[in-house]
């Protein structure tokens, strides 16, 4: 039996609706308040996971697959195998201040908000800038507006929350999507039936 | 669990451990007893410093407490070594530093040294397929000479050799995609992480170097003398940067380190004589027990 965690929300529904278009994940029905669902024809249990534990999950391989962000995986910094872009959850990274200030991109200590901090830390390394990241759990476009931030990190889908705060895009980052993600040696073990879904969802996609 | 389980128990793993180190000592491989303890200024080349335990001995010097008991020993014989052939077997204790925690681990391991290239591959790979056979292990190869060359052709920035290697370990066709690599070496770098496998030849002939070929075709060699019991991931790493030639790693279900690692090395660290060549590898004791529990 191959297990494969889903993260709740839209994407667990991207990922049904793909899982279906195999003809696989008949009988999951994501208005229910199961989070296992059984699919005994094809010997695959779902499981519906927050979105940070579907990564956990994966990497300790108490499930075989995992379908999430590829922020989340950037973020958690486990060790997993991405095994195919998936096509739908798309959205980007992006630095965003208020009315779009490109100028606090230059400013000495600059002071980032973000619930993305080893992601943030990552970027700006690369770029050689010193930065203070201030870590938060939700609701990051309040820091720039308080003045406790000079900018923000975060993703962006639509931008319609960064507008209603009076906050603009000052630089795009990188894009985030969803991905099939396998434990390393669970995908060794389970090797071709793994590549036979990877291969099945490729057809599709 | 009460204390007779307890004891039972310990009993039951130094039965197992006398089994393993009676297997090593059939095949003449002698029981030596690494120091613990190593010198603060250990290049970084070889170990990574992130995860080392450092401690203050009585002197108020700075050491290491041993991640891996592979470089003490080298270093106890290295200066006395005349070219024979050494078999030897050690049981320890090795630190890591993890999640703010120092982890500790019992490592069985044996080092075979002196003895030509090809002839010691067969040895101690033979050891290693015999001990991950009695736990249904996967044994898994591939060559750090390959790995080597490959990263002197992509000729990345440090950074980005660290994200380079990352991406190949972990198959991350995006990230290989974005680091503007030269239109051949990229399509190697994809056949290597692509699901379906790949043929050695073909990546051979589109990185088109002697070096990378002559890797390639010991794998191959060692691939076929097996015959279906090992299988080859180029893209197999390790965080040890010591090694020279074959690596190898065994993999069990349901545990997400190899129980095994090991593979050849020459130059170990500053001293090593150069003709001095060996190939060893080390044994996770403690998930080996509990596979052999099940």
């Amino acid at each position: 039996m191959i297990k494969i965690g889903l993260a709740k929300g839209r994407l667990s529904e991207g990922a049904i609706d793909l899982f279906k278009k195999l003809n696989m994940a008949d009988d999951v029905n994501l208005k229910s308040r199961k989070l296992v669902f059984e699919d005994l024809k094809h010997q695959v249990t779902y499981l519906l996971l927050k979105p940070k534990d579907v990564v956990t999950y994966v990497e300790s391989g108490v499930v075989d697959l995992g379908v999430v962000g590829s922020d989340v995986i950037l973020e958690s910094k486990k060790s997993v195998y991405q095994l195919c872009d998936l096509d739908f959850g798309k959205c980007k990274f992006s630095i965003a201040s208020v009315g779009g200030n490109v100028g606090v991109l230059n400013q000495k200590n600059l002071k980032v908000a973000t619930k993305y901090p080893n992601i943030t830390g990552d970027y700006f390394k690369k770029r050689n800038q010193k930065i203070q990241i201030i870590p938060l759990e939700g609701s990051v476009e309040l820091a720039p507006l308080m003045g406790f931030s000079d900018c923000i990190v975060d993703i962006v889908e639509t931008g319609k929350t960064l507008k209603a705060n009076n906050l603009k895009i000052i630089e795009d980052m990188f894009l985030v999507s969803a991905k099939l993600i396998s434990n390393k040696v669970s995908y060794r073990f389970n090797q071709e039936r793994i590549n036979q879904i990877v291969a099945s969802i490729k057809e599709v996609l | 669990m009460s204390l007779k389980e307890w004891l039972q128990e310990e009993k039951n793993t130094l039965k197992e451990k006398e089994k393993i180190k009676r297997t090593l000592s059939q095949k003449g491989y002698q029981w030596v007893d690494p120091e613990y303890l190593m010198d603060d200024k250990v290049d970084e080349k070889y170990l990574r410093s992130e995860h080392l335990v450092k401690v203050l001995d009585s002197q108020g010097h700075l050491k290491i407490l041993r991640p891996e008991c592979t470089y003490n020993l080298i270093d106890a014989i290295k200066d006395d070594w005349s070219g024979q052939i050494l078999r030897l077997q050690y049981d320890g204790v090795i630190f890591e530093r993890k999640e703010g925690e120092i982890k500790t681990q019992r490592q069985i391991g044996a080092e075979l040294i002196g003895l030509e290239e090809e002839e010691g591959d067969l040895e101690i790979l033979e050891i290693i397929t015999d001990l991950s056979q009695a736990i249904s292990g996967m044994v898994v190869i591939s060559h750090s000479g390959f790995l080597r060359e490959l990263l002197d052709m992509v000729n990345l920035s440090p950074e980005d050799e660290v994200i380079f290697m990352d991406a190949l370990h972990h198959k991350n066709e995006d990230i290989l995609r974005s680091l503007n690599l030269k239109a051949p070496v990229l399509e190697a770098c994809l056949k290597m992480v692509d699901l379906q496998g790949y043929d050695l030849q073909e990546i051979s002939e589109l990185l088109k170097d002697d070096n990378i070929t002559q890797a390639l075709v010991r794998l191959k060699t060692i691939n076929d003398k097996f015959d279906g019991k090992v299988s080859i991931d180029l893209a197999l790493t390790t965080k040890f940067h010591y090694y020279s030639g074959i690596l190898c790693q065994v993999f069990v279900k349901d545990c997400n380190e190899p129980l095994i690692l090991g593979g050849r090395y020459q130059g170990l660290m500053p001293g090593m004589k150069k003709d001095m060549t060996a190939i060893g590898f080390a044994l996770d004791f403690e998930t080996y027990m509990r596979k052999v529990k099940g």
